[in-house]
Parts: structure tokens; sequence; C-alpha cells
């Protein structure tokens, strides 16, 4: 027996088992969420205080199988037995089990069991069984899997007390040890192979025959533990040469192997008083599902969850950005002009603003996130759209994030966690960032309001919406051309087929919900805040220096003359703007000096073609920040103070200097390129590399020049030029 | 002599039994056993329509009728 101090375990379980509720009960709050390195797997960790002291508990990816097929199946194992990098081996295991579909949820456990760690099997959703009526013999179930078993209802909390306690005898525990049966020859097969891993690994006897079998059964396995020796790649396919001359399946060997030794634990130990009743989800699905009421119940709740996005999320929104107004008003007060105030006003402040001001939309969507999950309708919403979807190379999961991702792309790259597989994940990230976000309108307002006529076409429309229309056309139309040709050339291969579970519907937990909310929303300040706020302070850097040593005109000596004859003064309104209109056109000689505005200039014959000048091309690089910036330095350059898009004083510039047509362009610009650090920010923290960010800069970047260019170029010869 | 057939062309309410699985992607077929999917094992078919919905033990599955046209199943007597 064993005494060794208890430092980690894991938490494994089928999607839906209810893995995550109980890892909510046992780590609350504690809880940290990043990745895997060099995989887009989400890490889960989380901290778990015993009377024998802390536990570091991690939770590993939902799972039917640990078989590796998947990233996420790959990364299981891989911390089952201690070969992932940056994660210790856990010391012991609790499987979460459905226990109203024992069979299936117990097929998982007997290869967790082969690897001969300490478990627990914690026997979830009790209620449930209850209700059906299903008597499970948990003394007998106990005595026949050799492990302590904890019934649970997680979501009531009942049962986690009990729980706490067996994980604290874990390391007391003999590990259990692999009892099912294979075919004798798939056996003997196997056994040659484990003996290789145990000569040339340093696993331990249990995972050596699990990774044994895998490779013997499974191309995806041999590829990735086999691919390199060529030795071990010969020798499997001498045996499954040799099994098959024996007429033996060596394919389906290990599931029906393990099936069958399930099925029988199954039937000792489960009794149906009543028989299997129908299930109520089964009814409630007769409508969700249903061909034409079932989509249009899904897009009334995308309609809920897209309008609190981009409309309930501004009113708090405001608040902050209110608050961070308030604040540099404060500083401004409070330092002197200079390069100090400038640094901590725009800055600073600026660059926390623009973390923050994402907040409400984050925990909005995860809010709604949480409940689609919980309740099970995500699955049936990802089936519904499945094929849609399929015909541009995504799956039906992709369809939530895409659509979040017309309010904002961050939140919509962060939900894209909730697709499984890796490939199709990083294929609806990389697409999601041309949806029009919210921050695109302002932009949009500003140049359709000023360049497209009011018109009014077939009666209902106007040509000023219908061009906003179009905007939005060109994202979606783009962003499926993109999918088409990445799904060609980047991220190969077909989408795997769509298999999908459909769990039975449970009324979601707020706390379930309010804990996703919290640990997501800190993750997006902690990993991509820091990211957003440093390049927010390069780009005041960018915008700030070098600074004029000679004005054309000595503005500061005047402002400061007018500013003395204030208080005095006959006409003091007069005489404030005046000041207004010197500090202005101080800040817009200040933005052509600097480094942003030489490389305004500079860029200007890269940018000619596509009718910008360099003006245009400053409030370009500065959108970088956020696009919504561009309406405000587009003010400076044309010294008017603070500008918005209403700003009739910027619209009667732009209205001079630009034709309709670079307009357009302009906006075309807009829908395509990336011009978001904080999406970069986040794709960085959800990829785990710059690898993804900086090839989505680039090939939107790309994209958006080419678009502006066709606009541009196409429409002077089509004579539209004037 | 029982009467095999794809398991797509059922109808909804039709409890079928699988037959063999011939599907051309290994992964496919393996994540469809690991589900349940066996030989031998009893389905019944939710939703006939694409995709499909069936039942297997207490699963409720979404599938791809493209993948259930490669499995064969035959009527339960």
């Amino acid at each position: 027996m064993s005494t060794t101090q208890l430092h980690t375990i894991a938490i494994a379980g089928n999607p839906n088992s209810g893995k995550t509720t109980v890892f909510n009960a046992l780590t609350g709050l504690q809880q940290k969420v990043g990745n895997y390195p060099g995989v887009t797997v989400e890490k889960k960790t989380g901290q778990m205080t015993l009377p024998s002291g802390t536990v570091e508990v991690v939770d590993l990816p939902g799972l039917y199988s640990l078989n590796p097929k998947s990233i996420d199946e790959q990364v299981a194992f891989d911390v089952l037995t201690g070969r992932e990098k940056g994660t210790a081996m856990p010391d012991g295991v609790v499987v979460v089990i459905d226990a109203s579909n024992l069979e299936r949820n117990l097929f998982l456990f007997t290869q967790i069991m082969d690897l001969e760690i300490p478990t627990i099997l914690a026997l979830n959703m009790m209620d449930v069984v209850e209700r059906r009526h299903i008597q499970v013999d948990l003394d007998k179930l106990s005595a026949t899997l050799g492990v302590p078993v904890v019934p649970l209802i997680a979501k009531k909390g009942k049962g986690i007390e009990e729980l706490k306690a067996a994980i604290q005898h874990l390391n007391q525990q003999i590990p259990p040890k692999r009892q099912w049966n294979l075919h004798p020859e798939v056996e003997s097969a196997c056994e040659s192979l484990t003996k290789w891993f145990a000569e040339h690994t340093n696993l331990k006897p249990g995972a050596c025959f699990s990774q044994a079998l895998y490779i013997l059964t499974n191309d995806s396995a041999l590829e990735l533990w086999g691919g390199k020796t060529s030795e071990l790649r010969e020798r499997v396919f001498q045996l499954r040469e040799s099994l098959k001359s024996q007429e033996v399946n060596w394919k389906s060997a290990e599931i029906t192997g393990r099936y069958t030794w399930v099925r029988g634990i199954c039937q000792e130990t489960l009794r149906y008083e009543v028989g299997m009743t129908p299930h109520k989800s089964d009814k409630l699905d007769q409508v969700l599902i249903h061909p034409v009421a079932g989509p249009l119940i899904f897009i009334g709740m995308m309609a809920l969850v897209f309008q609190s996005i981009y409309s309930w999320a501004s009113f708090p929104m405001d608040i902050i950005d209110g608050f961070f107004g308030w604040l540099s008003g404060i500083i401004h007060g409070v330092l002197p002009e200079g390069v100090l105030q400038g640094l901590i006003v725009d800055g600073v402040i600026g660059g926390v603003g623009n973390v923050v001001i994402f907040l409400p939309q984050i925990l909005l969507l995860f809010f709604f996130l949480a409940l689609l999950e919980d309740s099970g309708y995500m699955p049936r919403a990802a089936l519904m759209m499945d094929g849609v979807m399929r015909k541009f190379g995504l799956q039906g999961k992709a369809v939530v994030p895409l659509l979040s991702s017309f309010a904002c792309a961050i939140p919509g790259i962060m939900a894209t966690r909730t697709i499984e597989n890796q490939r199709d994940r990083l294929l609806t990230i990389l697409i999601a960032p041309l949806m029009s976000c919210s921050a695109r309108m302002p932009v949009y307002v500003i140049f359709i309001g000023t360049f497209i006529p009011n018109q009014r076409v077939l009666g209902i429309f106007t040509v000023a919406g219908l061009t906003l229309l179009g905007m939005y056309l060109t994202g979606i139309v783009a962003a499926i051309l993109m999918a088409i040709l990445f799904r060609k050339w980047l991220v190969k291969g077909e989408a795997p087929a769509m298999i999908i579970e459909l769990p039975s519907y449970r009324l979601p937990s707020l706390k379930s919900a309010l804990i996703l909310m919290w640990v997501q929303s800190r993750a997006f300040l902690v990993n991509a805040g820091t990211i957003i706020l440093t390049l927010t302070i390069v780009l005041w850097a960018l915008a700030t220096y070098p600074q004029v040593e000679q004005y054309s005109v000595d503005y500061p000596t005047q402002i400061r003359v007018l500013t003395d004859q204030l208080p005095a003064a006959a006409n003091p309104d007069q005489l404030a703007m005046q000041i207004q209109q010197l500090e202005a056109q101080q800040a817009a000689e200040d933005l052509a000096h600097s480094f942003a505005g030489r490389l305004g200039k500079v860029i200007e014959p890269v940018i000619e073609p596509l009718g910008y000048d360099w003006k245009l091309g400053v409030g370009i690089i500065a959108a970088f920040a956020a696009r919504e910036v561009m309406v405000s330095t587009l003010g400076t350059i044309y010294s008017i103070g603070d500008a918005d898009e209403e700003s009739t004083d910027l619209r009667e510039h732009l209205r001079q200097d630009y034709s309709t047509l670079t307009a357009v362009s302009v906006m075309v610009f807009f829908v395509l390129a990336c011009q978001c650090m904080s999406t970069l920010a986040v794709v960085r923290r959800e990829t785990g590399s710059w690898k993804w960010p900086l090839f989505m800069f680039g090939y939107m970047s790309v994209l958006a020049y080419i678009g502006a260019l066709v606009v541009y170029q196409g429409g002077q010869l089509l004579g539209w030029g004037g | 002599m029982i009467q095999t057939m794809p398991l797509s062309t059922g109808t909804t309410g039709q409890h079928l039994r699988i037959g063999a699985i011939q599907s051309e992607n290994a992964n496919d077929m393996l994540r469809l056993q690991e589900l349940g999917f066996l030989e031998g094992t009893e389905v019944q078919i939710l939703k006939s329509s694409d995709p499909m919905v069936l039942r297997v033990g207490e699963t409720r599955l979404g599938i791809q009728r493209d993948l259930a046209s490669q499995i064969s199943a035959y009527r339960l007597k």
C-alpha cells in the first residue's frame, strides 16, 4: 500500500456526463483556463482543498474514448500517462459517469482502468436514474469494477462531500486492472507489441498495453506513435496481416471486447422496474428539431443572443467608456501637460479601456453559451445547421461562434471552444473576423452618411441602407470563399462525418453559467489584456513621437495668451472657440510629424491605387488599435477636436477630399481587414502561438487590399470615379 | 434468409438491428462503434431526415445520412 502524497488528480468523462459540474463543485472559483502547449485544446485546471492539503485538479476534455483519433483524445491519453509536458502525471482519476446511460459511459472507464491508475467512479445523474425507475446495485458495481463507486447528483451538490472523502483515500488504493478479454489471437498480437513499448519507453505496464492495443487497431494511433519507427510499423502490419489470414476482425476487437464485458456488468447491476421508458426529450425534440419549426426557433434564439450582445451590452459599455473618459479628465487636470500625461491618458488608460470595454459582450455571450450548452440545446443547433455549414467546409457547431462574431469577433472566437475538432475550430477562428462586428459600424456610418444618398429604392429601402447591407454581405461572402479555400489548401481534409450525441434536455444551472463567465472573462483580462495594453502603448508612442520642435505657428504661446485673456474677456465663447481651433491645429501638426503620420505618407504610394491619400493611411494605421479609432483619428488630422461619426465638420472635410468611390473602397477595406489587435491577441491565446494571428493578419490585409483595389480601379474603369 | 438494407432507408419509428458497417473512413467507423454501434445492436430511428436521429441503448445520436448509408441493418422480428 503506497502512502505517497496526493498532488494531482484528473477528471475524465463523456461529454454531457456532468463532468464540468463535478469539476466546478470540487474547485469552485479556483480555476484556470489555458491551452495545452502547441494545440488548441483547452486546458482547465483548478485547486481543491482537502484536510490533507491542496490538490491540483485537471479537467480533461470531454471524451467518448481514449483511443486517439483526435487531438483531444491524444492529449487526454498523454495527460493520464504522464507524457504531456507541463502537466504533472495524475496520482488518480475520477471518472464521471452518466448513470442513466451506464453502458456507453462505462466504455471509457474500461480504457482508463487499463492504465492501472487509482480510480474512482463518480456515478452522476442519480436523480434521472430514479425518475426512470432504474435500480443500480452500487455494491455489486464497485466489487465487479474493483474501484470505489460514489453516487452523485452533482447539480444539487449531493454526494460531493462523499466524493471528496473518497478522493482523499485515492493514494491508498490498489489500482484497478484490466478485466475484459480480447480475442485470444489479438491478445497475443498485442502482447508482443506491449513488450516493444516496455523496452523502448518508460511508460507504466498498463500504458504500454493500451498503446500496443491502439496502434494495432487504429491507424491514427499508429501514425502518432509508430509513424517514426519503421520497425514498429512493419511489425504492426505483419501482425494485422496474420490476424486477417486467420479471419480475425482486429479492427473491432477492442471495442467488441470492452462492450461484451460492460454489457454483462450492466445486466447484473441494473434493474429496469418498468422497462425502458420513453424520454421526455424525445417529445421536446419533435418541436425543437422539427424540420420547419426547429430552424425558426434556433434563428429566434440567436436573434435574442445577437441582440443582447449588440444592444444590451452597449449600456454597460457606455458606462465603462464614460468612466475611463472621466478618469482621463481627472489625470489631465492633475498631471502637467506633456509626455507623462500622454502616456498615462492615451497609452495606459486608453489601453486598459480597450480591454475592459469588451467585458460586457464577453460576459453576456458566455452566459448564453452556458445556457445553450448546459440545457442540451447546442448539439441540436449543430445538428440542424450542419448541412448548410458543411457545404462551406465548416461544421454545424461553427454557427454560433460565427453569428456571435457579428457583434464582436472576440467573444465569437472564444466561443469556438465548443468545437471539439481542432481543424474545424481553427478554420472557424480564421474566418470569424470577416463577420462585420459592431466596431465597424462607426466607420460605415460616417462614410455612408457622408457619401451615399438617402434615396428611396423600391419603396421601403434606401441606397444608404442597401450599402450597409452590402458591407455585411461582402464579409459573409468573403468568409465563405476563404473557408472553402482554407479547407482545400490549409486545413486539409474533409470535416469528419457528423456523429453527434443528443443528450437529454436539462434545466441549465445558473451557478455553472456564472462560473464560466467568471473564468473566461478573467482569462481574457489577464492573457489578452496584457497584449492589448502593450500594443495600445506602442501605437500611442507611434502617434506621439517624434515630437514637433518647431510648429508652423507658435501654438503653445498663442494658446497661453488667449487662455490668460479668458477670465476678463468680453466674448468668452468666441475666445474659447479660438483656443479649441488652435489646439486642434496643433494636434494635427503633431500627428503629421509623428511616426504614424510619416508612415501614412510612406505608404501613400501603396494605397494610392485604392484611392487613398496619406490622411486615410494614418487613419488605417491608427485603426489597427481598434477600428472605431479611425473616426477620431481623421478628426485629429482635419483639426476638428473631438470628432465622432455624427460630426458634420468631419463630413464636410471628407466630402471635399474624397469621392464616393473612395468611400466605398475604404468601407470594403474595413470589412475585410483585420484591424483589431484585441482579436489578434485572443487568437494568439486560443491557438497558443503567434503563427495563426500573424497569418490571419496577413491574409486579411491582402484580402482587404485586393478588395479595395478592385472596387476603386473597377469603379474608375466603369466611369464612377467622379 | 435475413433481408439487409442500408440503415439510411429506414423510416421514422422503425426498430432495426445493426449488421455490418462498411465505412471507408476507419475513424468514423471506430467512433460509431465506441458509441455502442456494434453489429447485432438494436437501434430505433427517431428521425429519418438528414441528419438522421437514432436511439442506440440510452443514447440519442445524430448522424449524417451519408454515413448511415454505409451501415447495413435488418428488421427485427
